[in-house]
Order: structure tokens, then sequence, then C-alpha cells
């Protein structure tokens, strides 16, 4: 019995020491998911692995697969790649591996997709996947390794749903805008000015916020109202229709020291604040060098 | 009385001068606590700047757009000691942190819907002089002390994200002045005195004190104009000797 325990004490430390990481693309986060679109039809995407805390003593099997989870082999419909083998899988230097994104299982008509990367119209996560094998301490090639992070790839040919705006909030020569739009999207916000006919003109300030978030349109005109849009982009760079129009006025507004200089306040300001944090921030680090000296002696 | 008996008791006499002779042992007081040389002090308070109180000025911009309420600052102090006899002096360095927000106003007066902000970082360099003696000496637990300063308080008001312009003028600057502070600190030893030892002895911090303070500072550039960050205020924190 014990020494049954220290026998899988011993597998499971070294299997737990073994480390087979992947990465797709420009990506060195394997948790990242690569959002791709038919415009990427005509690439290849580079799949770089590594392998750390042995020697594996089987090729290194790399596949994409559409599954929820890689398993220890490809299944049938994945897109399976050349494999490494297995003198490389620990010393890998230039080597990558190929991913053709018009070659991806979505694309199959066993996967009830469309039959080619340029006319598809779907939206697939895939994950790529590795698996090896590597020896134990009595060097018998059976100990299992599996992608630890499998890196996920998002073919997506389908537009987000229009974002909507929630709130046009008026600001001094500017505007706030609170969107929500699908999650894991960007979305651009912009302010057109509204012709005397009730019409659209020109775009005069845009800025770039999160999926649910305030954006802010700056240098606009106080009294003047503005037709609000928003837009957004999907991983895949797929952009929505445009949401709902809102409208929104600037206002001028006064705040604390436009107050205090309307009482007929002094103070001209416009200095200061960096020379005394920066003279303040000097001065307790040399008391804190100077106490620390003193600890030490 | 045999022979032997009186050897004996001959012998007993005379081995009583010697033990006469032997000094008893002098025990010598040991102090384990660890050097004192300075204190950790934390306050927390409100802080509610005299800027109404500025010459020349045509109404109340403070408490029309705060009310009545006191910015919450927050400072760190850290202090040297140079002298410890009776009492304790020393110099120290403090900054702090302090904002109050209210909505900006459109021209009627009516909130508009962003937020301007007061935002403060007093900073000062302070001698003191703290009479704990009786705390040492005597067991009283009670340290009343004083402090006198050089203060410099950089100060800047925000409206929306950025930093308000009036006039053409920017909202940010700093002011200087001086401020005295009296104070009484209660030694918390007393309450847990064996839980006091062993923080001394495990990261060296000799004493702890709760205390209330008093400050009067005039921050205003020394009566050259501006806004005024004067202050007349109470503060209450922890004090860590090491």
């Amino acid at each position: 019995m014990r020494f049954l325990l220290v026998g899988l004490l011993l597998f499971a430390s070294t299997a737990l020491g073994q480390t087979l990481t992947l990465t797709v693309g420009s990506s060195t986060d394997p948790s990242d998911t690569l959002g791709l679109n038919r415009e990427d039809c005509g690439r290849n995407l580079d799949l770089k692995w590594s392998f750390t805390g042995g020697t594996a003593c089987e090729p290194l099997q790399l596949w994409v697969t559409t599954a929820s989870s890689c398993g220890e082999a490809p299944a049938a419909g994945d897109y399976v790649l050349d494999e490494v083998p297995e003198g490389n899988v620990g010393n890998p230097g230039t080597e990558v591996r190929r991913i053709a994104v018009d070659q991806l299982p979505v694309f199959t008509s066993a996967d009830g997709g469309s039959t080619t990367c340029s006319t598809a119209t779907v939206d697939q996560t895939m994950r790529v996947c590795g698996f090896t094998q590597s020896a134990s301490l009595t060097n018998i090639c059976d100990i299992d390794v599996k992608v630890s992070t499998a890196p996920k790839i998002r073919f997506d040919t389908r537009p987000p749903p229009k974002p909507t705006i929630s709130a046009v909030i008026p600001r001094d020569s500017a505007l706030g805008v609170t969107v929500s739009a699908e999650s894991d999207s960007t979305v651009r916000v912009v302010a057109l000015l509204t012709d005397g006919d009730g019409g659209v003109g020109a775009e005069v300030a845009s800025d770039e916020t999160t999926a649910t978030g305030t954006a802010e349109l700056a240098d606009l005109q106080n009294g003047v109202t503005y037709q609000v849009l928003a837009y957004a982009t999907d991983q895949s760079k797929n952009t929505s229709e445009a949401s709902d129009p809102s409208t929104g006025t600037p206002v001028a507004s006064r705040g604390f020291f436009g107050t205090y200089v309307d009482a007929g306040g002094a103070e001209r300001g416009g200095c200061g604040v960096a020379g005394g944090s920066l003279a303040g921030g000097a001065a307790l680090a040399i008391l804190g060098i100077w106490l620390s000296r003193r600890k030490q002696s | 009385m045999s022979r032997a008996t009186a050897l004996g008791f001959a012998a007993l006499l005379s081995s009583l001068p010697a033990w006469g002779q032997e000094a008893p042992p002098v025990v010598q007081p040991v102090s384990l606590a660890s050097p004192r040389s300075g204190a950790v002090v934390l306050r927390l308070g409100g802080y509610k700047p005299l800027i109404d109180e500025e010459e020349g000025l045509g109404g109340t911009p403070y408490e029309d757009f705060f009310g009545d309420e006191s910015l919450l600052l927050f400072e760190a102090e850290m202090q040297r000691f140079f002298y410890q006899g009776i009492g304790t002096a020393g110099l120290s360095l403090s900054a702090g942190y302090g904002e109050k927000y209210a909505p900006a106003r459109l021209e009627g007066g009516a909130p508009a819907a962003e937020q301007s902000a007061l935002r403060v970082i007093p900073l000062s360099a302070n001698v003191f002089y703290k009479f704990d003696y009786a705390a040492f000496e005597w067991g009283i637990p009670l340290v009343p002390y004083g402090k006198l300063g050089l203060i410099y308080t950089p100060w800047w008001i925000t409206k929306g994200s950025d930093t308000e312009t009036a006039d053409g003028r920017k909202g940010n600057g700093g002011e200087w002045g001086w401020g005295a502070t009296g104070g009484v600190a209660f030694m918390l030893d007393v309450l847990e005195p064996r839980f006091a030892r062993d923080f001394d002895t495990d990261i060296g911090v000799n004493h702890s004190y709760l205390f209330a303070e008093y400050t009067y500072a005039d921050v205003n550039n020394f009566g050259g104009g501006g806004l005024n960050l004067s202050s007349r205020r109470w503060m209450f924190g922890l004090a860590l000797d090491y």
C-alpha cells in the first residue's frame, strides 16, 4: 500500500511538471481568441509550441477541432496538421506549423457549414489541440501530455447586432454616450451634424469604447444638436449596422473653479501642482531612504 | 558530649563565617525592547478649506458649490526622533490626499450632468514634541503632543475628466502656508501589554497609539492671495513607534 502511494505520488509529480503550450499567430497568450472573417481566407497562421518539464517520446500531434474540448486524438472532420517528430517537440527552434484559414474544419459539409471559406456564413469557435507522450521515471513512454490551454480561433462572418445607445449625456462642449453591445466587441460612436432639413451632415467627432462603456465626443459646439450613432465591431472585425440614432446638445456649465472665478477669486492658477508633487515626493523619498539607512545601521 | 559530636559542632561553627562572606546575587534589569527611533502616523478627518474667506471675494463659492460639507482627507506621516529624554522631539514629513465632488452648474444654476471636483495634496514638514515621559515612567497612558510645520498644498479642480479652465485661467496650483497642531494620544500598550511586547519583538513596533488632534493651518501663500486652503480641523488616527 505504501509503495503504491509513493508510486502514485512520483507519477503525479512527473506528469504535473510537463507543460505543452500552443500559440497561434502573433499572440503569445494561449487564452486569447483569434478572430477571423472572410478577408482572412488566404492567410496561413503560424502555430508555435513549447514543451517543458520532460522529454517527448512520441511525435506531437496537432489538430484543429470544433469540439468543445481537445481529447487525446483528432476526431473525424478535424483539421489535422503535420505532426512534429519527438526530437523537435522540446526544441522547436524556428519550426512552426501553418494553419491554412481556408482549411479550417468549419467549411466542410460534415460540420454543416458552407463549402468554401469565401462564401461561408458562419460563426464558429474552434480549438487548436496538441498531444504527445513523455517517459516516466521507469523510462516507459506512457505519460499523456495534452495542451495546457487550447488556443481558440473564431471564424465569424456574421456582423454583431447593432448596439444600443442607452444615454446621451450633455456636457460642456462634449457629449457622453453610453452604449450597450455584444460582449467582446468594441463600439465606435460618432457625432454628425444635422442640416436644416432634418438630414444628416458630416461626421464631426468620434470615439471608441467597450461593449458597455461610455464614449466621449469632444470639441463640439454648445447649443448645437448633433445626431449620434454607434457601430459595434466584433473580434473578427465584422461591423454591425448603425444603432438607432439619438441626438444630444452640448451645454455650457461651470465647475467649481468657474464658480470661484465668477465670485471674483484672485487665484491665477496654472502652475505648481507638478512641481509641488515632485517636491513632496522627493522629500518623502529622501526621508524614506534616510530612515531605512538608520534602521540598517 | 562525645569527641565526635564536639568535632561536628566545631565544623558547623567554622563553616558559618564562610556563608556570611558569600555576596547575594545581583539581578540587573534587562530591557528586551528594540531601539526606538521614529514613528509612522496615519490619520483621517474632514478638511474644509476656508476658500470663502479669501479677501475681496464677492460670494461664497465653496458653500454655494459643495454646501457645508468637508473633503475627506487622509494623511500619512513619517517621524524621526532626535531627542528622547523628558519626552520625545524630532522632525517629520507628512503627505495627504483629499477630494470633493459636486455636479457642475448650468447657466441657470441647475446641476449639470458632469461632475466637478476639488482635489488637494497637503504636504508638510514639521518639528514636534510629545510628552511621553509620564507614559513610560509612571504608566500614565496619555501622551500630549504639539507640532509646528511648513505646509505646501498642490491642488487642482476638474470638470468632467479634465482640469477646468475658466476665463483663461487653469484650475490648478499650489499654496504655501504654516500650521500648528495639538493633540493627545492614548497608548494602546496598556490594554494588552503582552501583545505589545510581541509586536515589538516580532516587527519592531515599540508602542501603538490612537490619537485625536486639532490643526490650525493658514495656507494662503502667507497672505499673498489666491485660493485660501487654510483650515481648522480635527483628525483622528493611529501612530506606531518603531
